[in-house]
């Protein structure tokens, strides 16, 4: 048996693709590269392969993670290599990282509480002052309420203690990017799409792709590879 | 597009897609399906044709599914036409567009594709450079209703004689000739029928007086001579989206000799023909690692008759199972023989497991020659208990033939008994649960029954309402049809030439997507009906045996009398029997069309 960690990209079409489609798309890719899973056991067994935190449908992303196990082993580039040749274009392996089995691992989702993303909106030369100021005047707020639906109904709800970072960059005279680090996980759940929706005026997104994920407590910054030798120090 | 339910239905990509280029093709198919990515992506037909086309050197087919409304609006928000998946090119831009036709309230959805697509919807409407509108499927063996939208159908098995077909079409786009001259030669092969070439006129009561030939065509079913060689695709297409049949499914027999009178299937695809066990295995080798599937099916008619069952399914879980593949056998018959199979690959027993004796009383069962007897049921419900299965979903008509309240009461009665057979295995049994499942009988083109009456709606409803009184109580469920639908259904199965108004005003009212019951309105179709001055229960009445049929100038192989004994032997309750293992019950389908059964263990 061996432990894969795996960073991988989401783009083009395959952005539309949920979560779920994602997992299943992976599997089966990882059955054309003839390598074989491990299985749970028990009643119905299933593949031990496990995925880092849900991306929304219709966001791209450069920095995706699962983990998989395997009955053989097999070097990580060689690993690499034949999942790329048996993926779809549009999802990518960027890295592949083995686990040393013998310490305790964290799961993704366990782990991952940060992410960044970047926003494209369309926004004309002339108003990109204005929605640049607006975006600040986001960041420096106490508080941002959006109303969110959940099973209970729509319930208005604070999302500015998950926001971590902002900044806007003019990219042309008609797209402005807006660079967002929120929080994700147990503690909380930063959508990029609300900071938008929380202007005063409906603006236009053009792209979201999710740029990074990351584990950060106390000023500390890890990424998901960073724990793969079991220590990880957390 | 981020607006859109599922926009994974529209942006193509799939593993295994073949996209060839435009320029280099000499004839662009359009293979069109009338109902949404999901349902169609899962139809095995199409999948063959696709693969079939493009290993064509010269030919390229590409996929085009009915999109929803939210995406329909979309298009027409941009001024777009319906593209296909492939090289997004609009529908109009093909030679050919090719339907594919499983079920007749699909039949909206063809006109909301044709328009969308920038074609006009009546053949007569059609310029010179509009594409070719073709049509095949179980429906076409009444293509009647939708006769003038369509410039030609294939009836039958496409497979070898479309590739035949593609050519002459090339090699008239050479030639510059006029439609009506391709139509003229193409008219020569078997299979194709041109409904512009007969003329249909009345009796002042409503029916047919005579079909007449204007080109002296004689339209006859295509059938597979070479079963056993028969093209099966090898670069299945993977999709993202969950699809209804998200599993590889490969036709391991064409074909059913069991001869139950209600179906349609069982009589349009004889004779039975089988694949090699060792044919099969290689090619699902191939396909399952090219796909990366988890699951694969062995599909037909009634899987448990290919002759060579056993050997296939031993071989198959030996080969497949130790990758983690799930083996399943879809359309087990009711027997302990079965039972045994099921329990031996289907390590997952979670499923549910289901049954058709189709009727409620040994009687009725002989009417519609379903030889399956009630202690067939028991033993078998015994067997499946015992395997560890504690879901078991029981599947009927009501509105057969000769059906009495007795008929009805059995429905009940063997409920009740296999609830009863479940609880002496499962004592604690939470998950222990029956499922009846009771559709509507509706008498379909070639069948023996094709003469006989449907019931009303009304009739319907009441009869739907005494089992949801009879079969109440924990562990048990009842699921039924929607009366309309079948009604509808009904109508358009055994419809003629005057509806295609009908569908038409129907569309137009708004009337799309009527097999989805969160979209079917049926108050359009009543208003269709109304408005065109045609009564809808013209259509679900029982006919005479002299009565000129719709379809009746189409050679479909089985022969009238036939169809008519058959139809004589349901009212005196007799069985007949399987030609698979009996004598040849004289069909007329392997002398007529020149092939004969195939049974490989034989």
């Amino acid at each position: 048996m061996a432990k894969y960690r795996i960073r991988f990209s989401k783009e083009n079409n395959l952005k539309y693709l949920s979560h779920l489609e994602i997992i299943k798309t992976i599997e089966r890719a990882i059955r054309r590269g003839r390598l074989t899973m491990a299985y749970s056991e028990g009643y119905h067994p299933h593949p031990k392969l496990s995925f880092g935190p849900a991306l929304a449908v219709g966001i791209s992303s450069m920095d995706e993670y699962f983990d998989l196990e395997l009955v053989d082993h097999d070097e990580p580039e060689r690993l690499a290599k034949e999942l790329n040749g048996a993926l779809p274009e549009g999802l990518r392996v960027l890295a592949v990282k083995k686990i040393e089995t013998h310490h305790p691992v964290k799961s993704l989702n366990a782990i991952l509480n940060r992410a960044a993303y970047t926003v494209e909106l369309n926004v004309a030369a002339g108003a990109q002052a204005e929605i640049m100021s607006q975006l600040d005047q986001l960041k420096e707020a106490s508080e941002i309420k959006i109303a969110r639906n959940t099973k209970e109904g729509q319930k208005v709800v604070n999302i500015r203690p998950w926001l971590h970072n902002l900044s806007t960059k003019k990219i042309n005279d008609n797209i402005l990017a807006v660079y967002i680090v929120g929080e994700i996980g147990s503690g909380g759940h930063l959508r990029p799409e609300d900071i938008i929706h929380a202007l005063p005026q409906p603006v236009e997104i053009v792209s979201i792709v999710r740029t990074g994920l990351w584990h950060e407590e106390q000023g500390r910054v890890l990424k998901p590879m960073d724990f793969c030798d079991g220590t990880g120090g957390v | 597009m981020g607006n859109v339910s599922k926009p994974g239905r529209y942006t193509g990509g799939e593993y295994n897609i073949q996209t060839k280029d435009w320029d280099q093709a000499d004839i662009r198919v359009a293979l069109a399906f009338p109902d949404i990515y999901e349902i169609g992506l899962s139809h095995m037909g199409l999948r063959i044709l696709y693969e079939l086309i493009n290993d064509h050197p010269k030919m390229l087919a590409e996929r085009v599914y009915a999109p929803w409304p939210d995406f329909q609006a979309l298009l027409r928000s941009k001024n777009a036409l319906l593209m296909s998946l492939e090289n997004k090119r609009d529908l109009n831009e093909f030679d050919v567009v090719g339907f594919s036709l499983q079920y007749e309230l699909s039949y909206t959805n063809v006109l909301t594709m044709l328009k969308l697509g920038g074609i006009p919807i009546y053949t007569s409407e059609r310029a010179e450079h509009d594409p070719l509108v073709i049509g095949g499927g179980p429906c076409v063996f009444n293509p009647e209703p939708l006769a003038d939208f369509f410039d030609f159908f294939l009836i039958g098995e496409a497979e070898e004689i479309l590739p035949e077909i593609l050519e002459q079409i090339r090699k008239w786009k050479l030639t510059g000739q006029t439609k009506a001259e391709l139509l003229r030669q193409l008219e020569k092969n078997s299979g194709v029928y041109v409904p512009a070439h007969f003329q249909v006129s009345y009796e002042p009561d409503g029916r047919i007086q005579r079909i007449a030939p204007l080109t002296g065509a004689q339209p006859e079913r295509a059938v597979v001579r070479d079963y056993s060689g028969a093209f099966f695709p090898k670069r299945w297409l993977v999709p993202y989206l969950d699809i209804v049949h998200d599993r590889v499914a490969y036709e391991i027999q064409r074909g059913c000799t069991k001869g139950c009178r209600f179906c349609q299937a069982g009589m349009i695809y004889r004779p039975v023909r089988e694949r090699p066990a060792a044919a099969i295995l290689e090619s699902l080798k191939g396909l399952l690692s090219t796909t990366g599937y988890e699951e694969l099916s062995l599909t037909s008619l009634s899987s448990a008759d290919y002759s060579r069952i056993e050997e296939l399914l031993t071989e198959a879980c030996g080969c497949f199972t130790p990758q983690g593949i799930n083996v399943s056998l879809p359309s087990l018959r009711i027997d302990s023989f079965s039972i045994d199979l099921a329990k031996r690959f289907q390590s997952n027993r979670k499923g549910s497991l289901t049954f058709a004796p189709e009727a409620g009383t040994e009687r009725l069962r002989r009417v519609i020659n379903k030889g399956v007897t009630r202690e067939n049921l028991v033993t078998a419900s015994h067997a499946a208990f015992k395997a560890g299965w504690q879901k078991l979903k029981l599947y009927f008509m009501i509105g057969l033939p000769t059906e009495t309240q007795e008929d009805l009461e059995g429905i009940a009665d063997l409920a009740f008994e296999v609830l009863k057979i479940g609880r002496q295995y499962h004592p604690k049994g939470n998950a222990l649960r029956i499922t009846v499942s009771v559709s509507t009988f509706v008498p379909k083109a070639n069948t023996p029954f094709q003469w006989r009456e449907q019931i009303s709606i009304a009739e319907t409803i009441r009869k739907q309402q005494f089992l949801q009184e009879r079969i109440r109580g924990r562990q048990l469920e009842l699921n039924w049809h929607d009366p309309l639908m079948s009604h509808l259904e009904g109508i358009l199965t055994r419809g003629d030439r005057r509806l295609a108004k009908v569908i038409e005003t129907a569309w137009l009212k708004g009337a799309q997507f009527d097999g989805w019951s969160d979209q079917f309105q049926f108050e359009l179709w009543m208003d269709a009906f109304r408005q065109e001055g045609i009564d809808p229960s013209f259509y679900i009445r029982g006919r005479n045996y002299d009565e000129v049929l719709p379809w009746s100038h189409l050679n479909t192989g089985l022969s009238k009398d036939f169809l008519r004994l058959e139809n004589e032997r349901a009212n005196q309750e007799v069985l007949t029997s399987d030609c698979r293992t009996d004598s040849c019950t004289s069909c007329g389908v392997c002398s007529t069309l020149h092939v004969s059964k195939k049974i490989e263990g034989n």
